[in-house]
Order: structure tokens, then sequence, then C-alpha cells
């Protein structure tokens, strides 16, 4: 624009007009001019105005060679040719158009100047154009390893089969959900497994396994966008659906699309439909973690796998109960080790005389400062696999005990309980038989409880072994299973506890008709019965109204430790124990 | 590629194969640029040697192509496409075209990834001219792309630039049928610039011209020759040619200042409309 600005500013004489031309046709003829032949005559015209200024200028400046010479590779007129047409152009032509001597001397500084210029400038085009390519190639190589790190993060954060988020993925999302959110935000959290995923791998096949879990992400996908939630694939059957609620409802809705999805993925009409098994979580998302999210969906799971139902929703005081149980269920070993575990025993009455006449022993567990009952542990220990170690103890313990009240002078009937997984023991004779010899207890003062259910359907073998030993067997809350007498008539049982609830039910007619036909029954059998649960006064008259002369319960009772028992039994009037 | 011919590029990041000559900086070269590396230029100069004629033709092709982006705005057109842009270096079309109108909006498309980032820095701060990554080869992907389409509006006018770059399509790839696919995303009164080698008009011209196609076998870019009426033939029926037809670059238009300069045959160019 400067160019044409000048131009049109002071035209050229004819005959520098002509050099401008002749100039005009060897840049043209020495390369490629992009702005057309026109511009670029215009553009030399102005140069060589400025050349002869220079020529003329008082004082003498050469610098304008040095300028034109720049100017040259700025309007790309820059081959090699053109700097070589251009000092041969002008050292023909300049000096005539210069006119007086003093110009023409300056021509030659002026040459020099343009050539000076326009390598300068050549050079530095050159080196600009060396440093833009790098750079170019350098941005180039900048994506190209972005984009490789996308797709890095892309399998970091996806599973390969479905495509969707992994579990990382999901801990990202959570986690930045919780930082973000306001004070009154709220969250659901799904947890989708596939029922019978192993059926269905072995129904499709692997191959097929893969395609059914694309479809699923596909479908997970589709849902994901269509109601705004967010899906993961936590792995094999498990998916995860996260999604901002108001209410409980709100997720049970979105799980339920989930379901629908997930349900309708399997390809083919003839394929076996899939159903889920479903644990819920929902509540507010301030001062949460993602982890406990995950965690807590995933204890609701197992509520609804356990529970054998399709849902479950996650409740914060069954998961207090099942950390608990998590918890005792792991001290347990190291509190056998220690000896933390202990029987108490519970006295035995002759109704008549008011006199002990046997002890039950029930196992206690010193735990974090508090003695724990049976009801809290025994379960545990069955499902733990250490109910027969525990058991072991008791009776070892217990039998020791018994003796040492042996020989205070007390023939006490020591009642001790077995687990049908201790009856399943098949080297469970032999283990009483070596305690009794251990600890030199009377097989016939021992009597060992096992419940109605276990004598009755299995262990028929080992109850008539511990009675060929000499031991008592007794059969434990007699009255809550089949209270089949004609079958227990068959076995070694030498008496019946009856379960409290027979107490618990008198005084009705019918109740009491029961009780009076047990005993009955049980006198004709020559099976002593033993009244379980004995609260109160009125509880104690009924049974010896009836004719029971032994019972045990809190009216009589509770259960203590033995040097608490040794002190009844000192109390006890001098007399002969049974 | 050798371990040594890498060292001897000390700045060049690793991967960019500068062992094999590449179309458009062999073109940039032929011009007079220097965005070009030892492999382009000696490529070229071996070119230049067997077809001394082949440096005139480039100057003329790209002559052609400045002088066709002023006859569009000329003729109203705002919105250019520039397909197989190549080194945006000497005589860019938003240059030229955004000196005749500023408004103009010029959207470069080439397949070699580095020429598109010189590009994206040459273009930095323009917000009427833009480049993407696209092959001539799949233009729906050029037409469809999201920056093509924030860039020029397909409801009006558009002049779709394909020079030098059809002779690099063989027939196997279809490039009628590209161009077809092309003339169905223009509204009518678009154009398209075509400029394409041709052979040459004497026997020794076509000899040597030979010896060129030879030499670029060697490159991942071979040249493929059509004469005028195979040119005409790429269009379809979708455009019509806008006078003076298919013609030598040095016959369309030609600059009054440049009318002495030498023809050359064997740079055939047209501009068609779409009917």
């Amino acid at each position: 624009m400067s160019d044409r600005a000048a131009d049109a500013a002071r035209p050229l004489s004819p005959e520098a007009q002509a050099v401008a031309r002749r100039w005009t046709a060897d840049v043209a003829a020495a390369g490629f001019l992009p702005a057309g032949r026109g511009r670029a005559r215009a553009a030399l015209e102005d140069l060589l105005r400025q050349l002869l200024d220079a020529v003329h200028a008082e004082p003498f400046n050469p610098a304008p060679g040095y300028q034109i010479g720049r100017r040259l590779v700025e309007l790309r007129m820059s081959s090699p040719a053109v700097i070589g047409s251009t000092i041969a152009l002008l050292a023909e032509r300049l000096p005539e158009l210069a006119g007086d001597p003093p110009g023409r001397r300056r021509i030659p500084h002026l040459m020099a100047g343009i050539a000076a210029g326009f390598s300068a400038a050549q050079r530095s085009a050159a080196v600009g154009a060396a440093e833009d390519m790098n750079r170019s190639e350098k941005l180039h190589w900048r994506r190209v390893q972005a984009g490789y790190q996308e797709q890095l993060r892309h399998t970091q954060l996806h599973d390969p089969q479905s495509q969707l988020p992994n579990r990382a993925h999901l801990l990202t999302h959570l986690t930045d959900r919780i930082a973000t959110a306001s004070p009154d935000a709220r969250l659901g959290v799904g947890l989708l497994s596939i029922g019978d995923f192993a059926e269905l791998s072995d129904t499709y096949g692997h191959d097929d396994l893969d395609l059914l879990l694309a479809a699923i992400g596909a479908r997970l996908q589709q849902l994901a966008a269509a109601h705004g939630c967010f899906v993961a694939h936590l792995g094999d059957d498990l998916f995860a659906l996260v999604v901002a609620t108001g209410c409980l409802d709100d997720l049970a809705k979105a799980v339920d699309h989930a379901c629908h999805a997930l349900a309708a993925s399997a390809p083919g009409a003839c394929q076996p439909r899939i159903r889920t098994v479903e644990g819920l979580v929902e509540g507010p998302l301030q001062g949460t973690t993602a982890q406990a999210w995950i965690r807590d969906a995933r204890c609701a799971l197992g509520w609804a796998r356990h529970d054998r139902r399709d849902r479950a929703c996650y409740d914060p005081a069954r998961a207090a109960a099942d950390l608990r149980r998590h918890r005792l269920t792991g001290a347990m070993p190291t509190a056998l080790d220690r000896g933390d575990f202990m029987p108490h025993f519970q006295p035995i009455y002759d109704l008549r005389s008011r006199r002990i006449t046997g002890v039950e022993a029930l196992a206690r567990w010193r735990h974090g400062g508090q003695v724990l009952s049976p009801h809290d542990f025994i379960d545990l220990a069955e499902q733990s696999g250490q109910i027969c170690r525990l058991g072991r103890s008791m009776l070892d313990q217990a039998c020791r005990q018994a003796v040492i009240w042996r020989e205070q002078g007390h023939r006490l009937t020591l009642s001790v309980n077995l687990s049908p997984h201790q009856l399943a023991e098949p080297d469970l004779p032999a283990t009483v038989a070596g305690l009794l010899h251990d600890t030199g207890l009377p097989a016939a003062a021992l009597q060992l409880e096992i419940t109605e259910s276990a004598a009755v359907e299995h262990h028929h073998q080992v109850i008539n072994d511990l009675a060929g030993i000499g031991v008592q067997i007794a059969i434990d809350d007699f009255g809550t299973g089949y209270s089949n007498l004609a079958a227990l008539s068959r076995l070694p049982v030498r008496c019946l506890k009856l379960d409290q609830q027979f107490i618990r039910q008198a005084p009705t007619a019918q109740a009491v008709t029961v009780l009076r036909h047990t005993r009955l029954l049980c006198q004709d059998l020559d099976i002593e019965v033993i009244a379980e649960g004995i609260e109160s006064a009125g509880d104690e008259r009924l049974l010896t109204d009836l004719g029971y002369t032994r019972g045990q319960g809190f009216r009589l009772a509770r259960p203590a430790p033995a040097h608490t028992v040794t002190q009844l039994l000192a109390r006890q009037a001098p007399g002969a124990d049974p | 590629m050798g371990c040594a011919m890498t060292q001897s590029f000390g700045w060049v990041p690793e991967g960019v194969d500068v062992t094999v000559p590449d179309a458009s900086r062999v073109y940039d070269y032929a011009l007079g640029g220097v965005h070009n590396f030892k492999v382009d230029r000696e490529f070229w100069d071996r070119a230049e040697r067997v077809m001394p004629s082949a440096g005139l033709i480039a100057r003329a092709n790209r002559a052609f192509l400045g002088r066709a982006v002023r006859w569009l705005v000329d003729a109203g057109i705002t919105q250019f496409l520039d397909i197989g842009s190549g080194i945006p270096t000497l005589g860019n079309v938003h240059e030229v075209a955004q000196d005749a109108d500023p408004a103009a909006r010029v959207m470069y498309v080439d397949i070699d990834p580095i020429a598109v980032q010189q590009s994206r820095s040459l273009l930095s701060g323009n917000p009427g001219a833009a480049v993407i990554e696209g092959d001539l080869r799949r233009p729906a992907q050029i037409l469809y792309h999201p920056e093509v389409l924030e860039l020029l509006d397909f409801s009006e006018p558009v002049a779709v630039l394909t020079v030098a770059v059809l002779h690099f399509i063989p027939d196997s790839a279809g490039p009628a049928s590209i161009l077809s696919k092309i003339g169905d995303a223009l509204v009518s009164g678009s154009y398209l610039v075509v400029s394409h080698v041709g052979p040459d008009s004497t026997p020794a011209g076509r000899q040597a011209q030979q010896q060129a196609v030879k030499l670029y076998e060697n490159t991942p870019t071979p040249v493929i020759l059509r004469d005028a009426e195979e040119v005409a033939a790429l269009l379809g029926p979708a455009f019509e040619l806008v006078d003076p037809g298919v013609v030598s670059a040095t016959d369309w238009h030609p600059d009054p200042e440049e009318a002495e300069d030498p023809p050359q045959p064997a740079a055939l160019v047209v501009l068609a409309r779409k009917r």
C-alpha cells in the first residue's frame, strides 16, 4: 500500500521507467512473482525512485541501498538470480540516470548496500523458514502425542469390551461430583450385576460374550445420554449407574431403565433373558468419598444376593451390624488363641428340694471390655468354620471346672451344647473320650445337648457312639422342631430340655395339656425332662404342680462365672448331691 | 528412514520422513520458497534437468491461481475452499482474496499434517482463513468437516480450488466422482477451479515430460497426465465451463504485463460454474 502511495507521488523520467521495465522483466525471468507482473513493476519503480533519491541526497547516506536489498526479498523477489540481474542492470544503467560524477561515485556504495541487504534478508528468511518448519513439525508431533495420550487415557479409563468408563473413571467422576457439589445436592449410585453370568458366558461363548458386552455398553451409553446419568462397567458382570437425585425413587427409576436396557441387549430372539441383581445407595453428596459410594452400593448388592432378592437398598444400621459381625469374625481366631472364650454356668435345680443338681455350660467371650453371649458369635463361628475349635475349648474348660466341683463334693451333671458342625466331625467321640480321660470327669457326669433337628435328621452313628462311651445325650430346645418323640425313642436319649416357649404359652389350657402329657410320655419312655426358662414363681408353681422335678431359668439362677456358682453350691444346705 | 539421515537434520523431529520428496515441498521450492528439504530441492533440480520448462509451468500455474482468485472475487465470490493447498508460502489464496475483498473467507485443506500445521501458524490471527487436514479422495470428510462448515456457508456460492492436485489422483480413485460429490454440495453459482498437468505440445517436450513423470513415479505422489478433453470430462454435467474453457494457464485471462511470457501448453486450467 505504501509502495502505491509513493508511486503516485512523483513520476519517473521516461529513461528511469524503461530501466524499471527491464528490471521487472529480469526479475520475472529469475523467479515467480506472486503478486503479478504489474504490481512487481510498480514496486520496482518505487525502489528505483528511492535509489535515485539516495544518489542525489545531501549529505550522502548509503543506508537506503541496504533497505532496497531487503525490500526485494520482502517482495518475494528472492531467488539468487534476482540479485545477480539487479546488480548487472543497475551497474549498467544507473550511472546515466545519476548524471553528475559525484552521484556516480556513490553508486558502488549503494550497490554494495543492496547486495548486503538482499543477503541479510535472504538469510533471515531462510533461517526463519527453517525455524517455522521446525516449530510446525514440533507442534504437529505434539498434537500426535496428545492424540496418543488421549487414546492411552481412554484405554486406561474405559473397559475394553463394553467401551464404558471403568472403575478408575467412575472413582474420578464421583470425586469430581463430590468436589463440586452444592450443599443440598443428592446422588444415587446403583450397581447392577448380571445374574447367572457364568451360565450366560457358557451360553454365548467367549467371542459372543464380548459382543454382548459391547451391545450392553452401547445401550447403557444411549441411556446415559438420554437421562443425563453416568454409567460404568466395573468388570465382567458388574455395571454402575450414577445419577443426581432428589430421593431414592429417582435412583430406582433410573436403575429400572438400565435394567430394561440390559435385558434388551441380548442379540437374537432365542437368547436367554438377562436378569439383574441391583444394589442401590442414595443420599447427600457433600462430605462423602467416591470409595464410600461404591462400597455402600456393593454392600447393598451383597444383601440383595444374600436375601435372594432382585434389589436391595443400602441401610446404615444393617451395614453397621454387618461390620460388627465381620470384625468379630476376624477377631475370633486370636481370641481363641488368647483364651478369651470361657464358660459361664447356669445351675439346673431339683424343683422339689431347690438343690442344684447340674449346670449348663454356656460360652462367653470377653471382647473389648464386654462379655458377649452366644447369640452374638455362635452363628459367626459356624459360618467361619471355627465352631469346632470353640466347642472343644468350651468342653475342655467345662469338664475341668466340673472336676473341681466334684473334688469339692458336688456331684453335678455337666451339660454342654454341641453344634451340628461338631456332630459332623467323625472323631468327636474320640475327642470327648480323650477329654474325659484327661480331665478325670466320669462319662456319666457329662450330658451333651444336641438340637432336635440334628438328632432326628443326621448323625445317628455319632450320637450312638457318644452314648456308647457312657455320656448322656440330651435333646436341647425340645418343642421347637418336630417334637417327634417316636423318632427320638430310637436314639439313646436320656433327657429332654423343654424349650421355654412351652412355659411362655402357659397358662392356656392347651399348653398346660401339652406340658402334662409330655412329662407323662417321657416318664413312660424313661426320659428325664428339664424345663427351661423358669422366670417367675408362677412358672415354677405350674411346673411343680404338673409333676416336673428339674428346671432352670432366671427365677432360679442366671448363668454366672464358675466362682459364683461355687458360692451358690457352698451356700446350699449340706446334703448328698445326686 | 536411516538413523544417519535423521541425525543429519538435527532440528527435524523424529518421525518426519525427509528422505522422500514431498509434492507440496517440491512445489514450494519450484516457486522459490524456502520451506523445503534437501531431498525436495534435489528432486526438483533433477526434474528441471530433464524438463527445463518445469519451473515455468509451475510459475504459470501459480500465477493463474492468483488471477483466478481475483477474477472470482470480481464475480462476487467471497468464499474459497482450497483443496491441496500445500505449503502456504508464495501467492496464498487468502492474501490475494482478502486484498481484493477483506471480507473474503478461505479454508485451506491439505493431506500433509506438517503443511497443515505450517498453514495454521501462518494463519493465526486471521479470522477469515483456516486450515484442516483432509484428503481430496474423501470429499465428504472435507465438505462436512465442522471447521469447514463453521467458516464457509454452503447456502451461498463457494469457489472450490483444486489447483495442481488432480494430476495426483489416478483414474482408479475416481477423480470425476470426487468432483461430482463436491458439486453436489455446492449451490448454483458456485465455481470450481482446476489446474492439471497436460501433455506438452511438441514431441521433444512430451519426451522430456515423460522423463519427469518417471521421476515422480518414485515419490508417494505419481503424476497422471490428462489432456484438455479428459480434464473437461472430469467436471461432469454439474458444471458448465466458463470461457475460455480448458486452456493453457498462460492463455487464461492473461495479465497484459505478462503477454510476452512463453506459452505453457502443459499447464491446463479451467474455471467452471455450478449449474
